[in-house]
């Protein structure tokens, strides 16, 4: 029993921030995702039993994480999502940033890409993250920031792998629109 | 070794700062960066958008207070 627990206790400490910062993502609110990291692990200890494979503890600790969110913090949501249009969904699907910038209209330098990447704020890149839509931003949190691969995120959201792929994409094409906007915004541009 | 278009590129060098790539595949995409500035700067574009995202981002550790909530809770099981 001990020795589970110190496995357990090892295995948890490496993944507490990536839980952690996947649940603020989720909920918005630091004392919210703070409750659901401590609830995840209550119910992954109860199962720790079960995982045969440790080597997945990361993807099955956040799988019962994003589940516990689903099924408890999700409904309690008061706030509704910021409501995309699919419209707006539809034209950004394939946006690149880069395409944007490295374009004949903007030659106000030579490398307008990395000049626009040296100013952005780090303030607005968290913000555009916090910005996408429920669906786009987990795979984008996971897949991009986290560099957990398709296969796992798949199994930690419960999506097709093809699903996942085809999210992240969009996901990252809608990010690159939303500081395409800020930049634009702040006069970078 | 393959030649391949910059749209196949543009598409593996998302797949490979997702670190999906397989080998041949980025050999392929190493040969057409080596010898297409466009491609290269796009490569460095992203790579580095993912990392400035990636620090944005990766700045959140858990508070202590929840490190001590944890700490207790494993005390209990
Ligand atoms: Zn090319």
């Amino acid at each position: 029993m001990e020795k589970k627990k110190e496995e357990f206790s090892i295995l948890l400490r490496n993944c507490m921030d990536v839980m952690y910062r996947v649940a603020l993502r989720r909920t918005n609110e630091k004392s919210k995702a703070e409750d659901l990291v401590a609830e995840s692990c209550l119910k992954a200890w109860k199962s720790f039993g079960n995982l045969r494979d440790h080597k997945s503890f990361k993807s099955w600790i956040l799988r019962i994480l994003t589940n516990t969110y689903i099924s408890h913090y999700r409904k309690a949501k008061t706030t509704p999502e910021p409501i995309y249009e699919s419209e707006f969904l539809k034209e950004n699907e394939d946006f690149s940033l880069f395409e944007q910038l490295s374009s004949p209209f903007v030659l106000y330098n030579t490398n307008p890409e990395k000049e626009f990447l040296n100013k952005i704020f780090s303030i607005d890149l968290k913000k555009a993250v916090d910005s996408l839509p429920e669906a786009y931003g987990e795979v984008v949190t996971l897949c991009c920031l986290e560099d957990i691969p398709y296969k796992e995120a798949a199994k930690i959201l419960k999506l097709p792998v093809g699903t996942v792929r085809s999210r992240l994409h969009r996901g990252k094409a809608i990010l690159q629109k939303i500081l395409w906007e800020y930049g634009k915004e702040r006069r970078y541009i | 070794m393959k030649t391949i278009s910059c749209y196949e590129a543009v598409k593996r060098i998302f797949e490979l700062l997702e670190g999906e790539l397989t080998r041949t595949k980025k050999e392929e995409l190493d040969g057409h960066i080596s010898t297409c500035r466009d491609c290269c700067n796009r490569f460095e574009f992203e790579e580095l958008l993912k990392k400035k995202l990636q620090k944005a981002s990766g700045q959140e550790k858990t508070p202590k207070r929840l490190v001590k909530r944890i700490d207790s809770l494993l005390k209990s099981f």
